[in-house]
Order: C-alpha cells, then sequence, then structure tokens
C-alpha cells in the first residue's frame, strides 16, 4: 500500500560536492520527488506550504492526510505522511471516520474545488454542520483540471472552459459558488477563509492562513478549518482558443476572478489577530 | 476501545436487526455510521445506545454514502467499523464497499433486504439484492456474504464476519430480509471461534517513524493491476477456507431443496412435512453466499434426482445451484418477488416435483391474494387497481398488465368492469 514510494524514484540529492545538511532533528515531510502537476500551477504552492509548516512544527506524525480524487491528491507523492485516499468526493466523509477513531491526530484534507464544492459539497457541508474536527483545505482553480478543463462549480463567468467555452453561460450553469460565504455561518466551522496563489505577497498570506488552522487545531480549538485557496490551471484554461502562461492566469487571477471572491480571513475564533491581506 | 466488557442478552428475547448490532458489539465494534432507513433503523437505534456506553463512537451522517465512506476511514485507522442498510442506502454504499475493497479495507456491511425494484412503497421483505450483495460496484471483485436464518446465527455471524473481513482486508456482508429484521426470537447461547487475526500493520495509527502508511485504492496501473490479483488470490483463499452450509436430512434423500435466509427454516419445515408424507427430500442451506458452496452441492447433486431453489425473489442464486448442479441432475425454481413464501406452498412445490411435474409458478394472485380477490371479483375495486396502473401505462396497457397478472391462475373468470 506505500504506493509512492513503490514506485519512487531516488530522492533528491544535492550536487556532488554539496553536503546535505539535516536542519533540524524534526521528521521532514518533504519527499523531493518530482511532482507531476504543470509547470506554474498553485498546487505546488499549497504542497510547499504544508511540507514546510508540517515539518516546521514538527507534526509528521501526527497529520494524516485525506485525500478525494483530482490533480491535488497527488500530493501523496511530495508529502511523506499517513493518507488516505477516498474516491472523488468523499474525502470529507473519511477524514470524519478517521478524525472520530484518531483523536489525537490531524486530519487534512486537501481537495480541488470539484472535490470539496462539486461532488464532495454535502459531505463537506455536513462536516462543518456536525463539527468535525480537521482541517480542510481546497484549491480552488475554477475547472476540473485532472479530466482537461471542465467547467466546475466555483468556475467564474470569465474563465475559458472546454466545456463552456464562452465563459460560464449563467442562464444553464448559475452562478460560481463562494465555499468560504457557504460555509462561514456554521457555528462548527472555527476559522474560514480565502487566500491566493497569485504571487509571492499572496504566498506568504496563504502560508499564515494555512499555519493559523493548524494553530487553532493545535491549541484544542474543535471544529472545522477552512481554507479556500485561489490558484490557476493555466494549461486547461483554454476554451474558445484563449490561452494562458502561469504569469497571465495569475494575473487573470488578481483582475478577473477575484471580483467574485471575498479575500481573507472570514471566520476566526477569539483571540487571534487578524492576517491582513491585500 | 470498550471500557467494559460487552454482554450479549444470552436467553433474552432478540431482534434480528438487534441482532447484527449485538454480533457487531461482541466483535469489539469501534465506529457505526449509517442513515436510516426501514427495517434497518431499529439496528441504528440498538448501536446508538449500546456503542457509546462501551467506549466506541455512533454518528449519523448526512446520507449512506457519507457513512460508508466514513466507516472506510475508521477502518482506516485499524478499528472495527460497521454500517447497515437496505436496497436503495446499498446501492449508494456500493460506492464505498468497492473502494474498501480494492484497498483493502476490513470492514462490516449489514445489508437488510426488503422488495424493490428503484424505490418503491414495496417495504414488504425479500430476498431481491442478493445478486447485487455479490457483484457490488465497479470492479472485479467479490465480497464475503453471510445469510443467517435464524436469530442467534445472525449475532455470530455478524460477529464473525469482523474476523473474516481482517483476515482477508477485505469488507464483509451480512445479509438478512427485512422479515428476520423484524422477528423476534429468544438468542441461543453461541460461539464465535478464536482466530489468528493478522496486525494491521497497514492502518493510519501506526508511527510514521517505522513507516509511511497509505491506505486507499491503487492509483497506479502497475499496482492497480498486483491489487487485483489479490483480490483473485484472496477469494480463491477464502472460498477453501470460508465456504459454509448447513444440510438437513440430505444423507438418503432422493430430492433437495436448496434455500437461504428466512426461505431456508421455511423450507425445513416443508422437508419435514413432506418426509411425514415419505418423500425422500433434503434441505440444502448454503450459509455463505459467496463463496458458494459448490463442491458439497455438486456432490449431493449426482445422488439426487433432482434440485428445487426456493427464494423470495426471481432466482437470484440460482445461477450458482445451476453451475454447482451442473446438469448432474434437474433444477427447478421455485420463488415470488416479495413476502416468505409459506411452508404449505413448498410442501406442495416439493410434491408436484416428487411426482416429476414442473413445479408451478407462483403468481399476483400467490403474493398479494386478498388484492388479487378484489380485482378479480369486485368491479370497483378492479377500476381502482387499473386507474393507478393507467397512470403508468396508458389505458392499454393497465389493461394487458391486469390480464396478465390475473391470467396467470388458470381458469380464472375475469368480469367485465363497468357494467352490471
Amino acid at each position: 500500500m506505500t504506493e509512492p514510494a513503490a514506485r519512487a524514484p531516488a530522492r533528491y540529492t544535492p550536487p556532488e560536492g554539496v553536503e546535505a545538511r539535516k536542519i533540524s532533528p524534526q521528521l521532514d515531510v518533504h519527499t523531493g520527488l518530482p511532482s507531476s502537476w504543470c509547470p506554474g500551477c498553485g498546487h505546488g504552492s499549497v504542497s510547499q506550504i504544508l511540507c514546510d509548516l508540517v515539518t516546521e512544527l514538527d507534526l509528521a506524525e501526527k497529520t494524516i492526510l485525506a485525500l478525494g480524487v483530482g490533480c491535488g491528491s497527488t500530493i501523496a507523492a511530495q508529502m511523506e505522511v499517513n493518507t488516505v485516499l477516498s474516491p472523488h468526493g468523499r474525502a470529507s466523509d473519511t477524514a470524519t471516520g478517521v478524525s472520530r477513531m484518531a483523536p489525537e491526530r490531524i486530519v487534512v484534507q486537501y481537495s480541488g474545488d470539484g472535490d470539496a464544492c462539486g461532488i464532495g459539497l454535502a459531505g463537506l457541508m455536513h462536516a462543518c454542520n456536525r463539527r468535525e474536527n480537521f482541517i480542510v483545505v481546497i484549491y480552488n482553480n475554477n475547472a476540473y483540471g485532472m479530466t482537461g478543463g471542465q467547467m466546475g462549480p466555483t468556475t467564474t463567468k470569465e474563465v475559458p472552459t472546454t466545456t463552456f467555452q464562452g465563459g460560464r453561460d449563467e442562464e444553464v450553469m448559475g452562478y460560481p459558488m463562494d465555499i468560504i460565504k457557504t460555509l462561514e455561518h456554521f457555528p462548527g466551522v472555527v476559522y474560514a477563509g480565502r487566500c491566493a496563489l497569485t504571487s509571492g505577497v499572496r504566498y506568504r498570506e496563504a502560508s499564515r492562513m494555512i499555519r493559523r488552522a493548524f494553530e487553532i487545531h493545535l491549541a484544542g480549538i474543535k471544529g472545522m478549518k477552512v481554507i479556500d485557496c485561489l490558484g490557476n490551471c493555466n494549461v486547461n484554461w483554454k476554451g474558445g482558443g484563449v490561452t494562458f502562461t502561469p504569469e497571465s492566469s495569475n494575473q487573470f487571477i488578481e483582475d478577473q476572478i477575484m471580483k467574485y471572491f471575498q479575500m481573507g480571513e472570514a471566520t476566526v475564533p477569539e483571540g487571534y489577530p487578524p492576517i491582513r491581506v491585500r | 476501545m470498550s471500557e467494559q466488557p460487552f454482554v450479549p442478552p444470552i436467553g433474552k428475547p432478540t431482534m434480528g436487526a438487534h441482532a447484527m448490532g449485538i454480533g457487531a458489539m461482541v466483535a469489539g465494534l469501534d465506529y457505526f455510521a449509517g442513515y436510516p432507513i426501514t427495517p434497518q433503523t431499529e439496528l441504528l437505534e440498538y448501536v446508538a445506545e449500546a456503542l457509546p456506553e462501551h467506549g466506541g463512537v455512533f454518528q449519523q451522517l448526512g446520507d449512506e454514502i457519507s457513512s460508508v465512506m466514513a466507516v472506510f476511514g475508521a477502518a482506516a485507522c485499524g478499528k472495527r467499523a460497521m454500517t447497515a442498510s437496505v436496497g436503495p442506502g446499498l446501492t449508494l454504499m456500493i460506492d464505498g464497499l468497492t473502494n474498501a475493497a480494492g484497498a483493502e479495507t476490513p470492514m462490516v456491511l449489514g445489508a437488510l433486504t426488503r422488495a424493490h425494484v428503484g424505490v418503491s412503497g414495496g417495504l414488504y421483505p425479500a430476498q431481491s439484492d442478493i445478486r447485487m450483495l455479490r457483484g457490488l460496484g465497479n470492479g472485479d471483485y467479490q465480497l464475503p456474504l453471510f445469510a443467517p436464518s435464524t436469530i442467534t446465527e445472525t449475532v455470530q455471524l455478524t460477529a464473525e464476519a469482523f474476523d473474516v473481513a481482517d483476515l482477508y482486508s477485505i469488507p464483509a456482508v451480512v445479509c438478512i430480509d427485512g422479515k428476520m429484521a423484524n422477528m423476534i426470537e429468544t438468542l441461543q447461547p453461541f460461539e464465535v471461534p478464536e482466530r489468528d487475526l493478522p496486525d494491521k500493520t497497514w492502518a493510519l495509527d501506526r508511527s510514521l517513524r517505522e513507516k509511511r502508511r497509505v491506505v486507499g485504492a491503487a492509483r497506479t496501473p502497475e499496482l492497480d493491476t498486483m491489487v487485483c490479483y489479490e483480490i483473485q488470490h484472496k477469494l480463491e483463499r477464502m472460498r477453501a477456507e470460508e465456504t459454509r452450509w448447513d444440510s438437513f436430512r440430505c444423507d438418503d434423500a432422493e430430492f433437495v431443496v436448496v434455500a437461504y435466509g428466512i426461505m431456508a427454516r421455511i423450507a425445513k419445515e416443508a422437508v419435514r412435512n413432506a418426509r411425514e408424507e415419505g418423500i425422500k427430500v433434503g434441505l440444502f442451506r448454503p450459509i455463505t453466499l459467496f463463496p458458494f458452496p459448490e463442491a458439497p452441492l455438486a456432490e449431493l447433486a449426482s445422488s439426487v434426482r433432482e434440485v428445487l431453489t426456493v427464494e423470495i425473489n426471481f432466482g437470484q442464486v440460482l445461477t450458482d445451484v445451476r453451475l454447482a448442479v451442473a446438469g448432474r441432475c434437474p433444477v427447478q425454481f421455485f420463488g415470488q418477488p416479495a413476502l416468505a413464501i409459506p411452508a404449505r406452498a413448498v410442501l406442495e412445490a416439493i410434491r408436484q416435483m416428487a411426482g416429476g411435474q414442473p413445479v408451478e409458478p407462483r403468481g399476483f394472485h400467490d403474493v398479494h391474494p386478498t388484492a388479487f380477490h378484489l380485482a378479480d371479483t369486485h368491479p370497483p375495486a378492479r377500476k381502482q387497481m387499473l386507474d393507478q396502473l393507467a397512470a403508468r401505462r396508458g389505458q392499454e396497457g393497465a389493461q394487458a398488465m391486469l390480464d396478465n397478472l390475473l391470467g396467470i391462475r388458470k381458469n380464472t373468470v375475469i368480469p367485465e368492469v363497468g357494467r352490471d
């Protein structure tokens, strides 16, 4: 069952002459394997934030990743912690069972927007309603990436997708779903916020917010911690002949997608100073 | 996780649905998640009370899919976890079961079956989900399927199902029909054999320092193929080790009735009565519907004149019986889509078989005699039935459907409707 390890090439080895240096006695969760994400994709950034954080806080042994299906689930190859793989959209349900049976662990659900807000919305909302105790990190790239860029529930009007090439048809498909607005008022949600992965500054904001979710969890505040990370799908936003580069897609998020989504923290427990977001 | 040991209520009147919960508690249940559906609710209520008292966690989740996936998550932590549902709920739970089978995660599913196609008002007991329970979901696999026929056996087999699941790292299914679920019997003393169970070294709650654990269906082609072979290997082992059956007066039998679950105990009564009449008939009762007791039935088939399969469906285990018998003797079928077939009807079928005749099939008039009688003799009732059917089929179709149903009984005179 150690799937990523079974087919893994050797770990990253430093170039000759450079000595590998262990910076701390903590378990390092970075596998150092090449990722399968497309160049410029924000999944790599979230993966980096999570790996850095779990290693730095020495939570490797405590963390359990709960993954659904989507580009995001290949984080299993980047982050070496105990992992449970569930079918598409069922990560919240699986995380419920895991966190109930291993309450001393930190369960982190990492899902895409399709996984969490499409097929898995009922499970996620019920988990929030039941005040389950785990962290949900959603990589919201406004599309189904693994299947090649179809429209998703969060897709905004301007994003070209393969199923709605001229952008979201509001007559047929309604409006982009704001998952943080949907969940922030549940009493079972103790921390909810939105960040983006479009620039270095945004990266630091995202990093702080995810760290905050872990801090709240470690402080013993029970409830759901939900973070929605806006990111690009520069390769798959390609409907109607429009193409993107990583840079232009990030600019596109800033210019077009953020019109629809409130950035920053929405729900914060008492006593935690707000994290400033541009 | 038990705080105080669970003591099964031996000697007390026990309901079939509760029996599943008792069996699970005997096995040391840690986690149960479910969603209410008739007639599983009694089980849900029982576990909701009993499990937290003994240190476990009971949850009622948003739907059956969530329930089965949460049970998968709990099982991934190496805990003993169970869910249970009925027809339409089982259909949803297949999502989680195929995943758990692919992930080689042990868990137990309680299946309580009732009559329906789709989600209908047919809450009558039936054995209509056996085919679904054996070949659940996508992928090339089967699950061990237990079909107890008494309340005590339900407790015992549910408890054992946890061991079988652990031993083969696969979900196990225990199936009773709606009639048994609501039936009350005195719980007899029973024994769950001690088994040498493997250590769950793959469980998520083990330390990362030893080794990383990944629980889940294979996500690479090579590993997936390996898992497919591994599942087949397990099924082979199960066929050799876990096949169970029971027989009653088969030693000198010339005819054999094959029945399981609730139908087996009714058929037993019919076999007894037939024996009194001098018909040399025996009962063969598969206890595991997968692995199916093929070899013993084949052996029996080579020494008898004929086999009669009795089920509360239109022949879902019949295929296995035919494959096992493999032409050694003729196989006849006797069944109806809902409600237990009375012993006297089974006796009549045995008489027909022993007399060298084809067994007369059960018709609508056998399952719903009152409705049939009314439709047959009472014009307003017949008109009401026609109107109901017409909403689905149109006037002509309704007339044809009713004629078909009523016409099964021979020499039936159907009165004209609307005259008089």
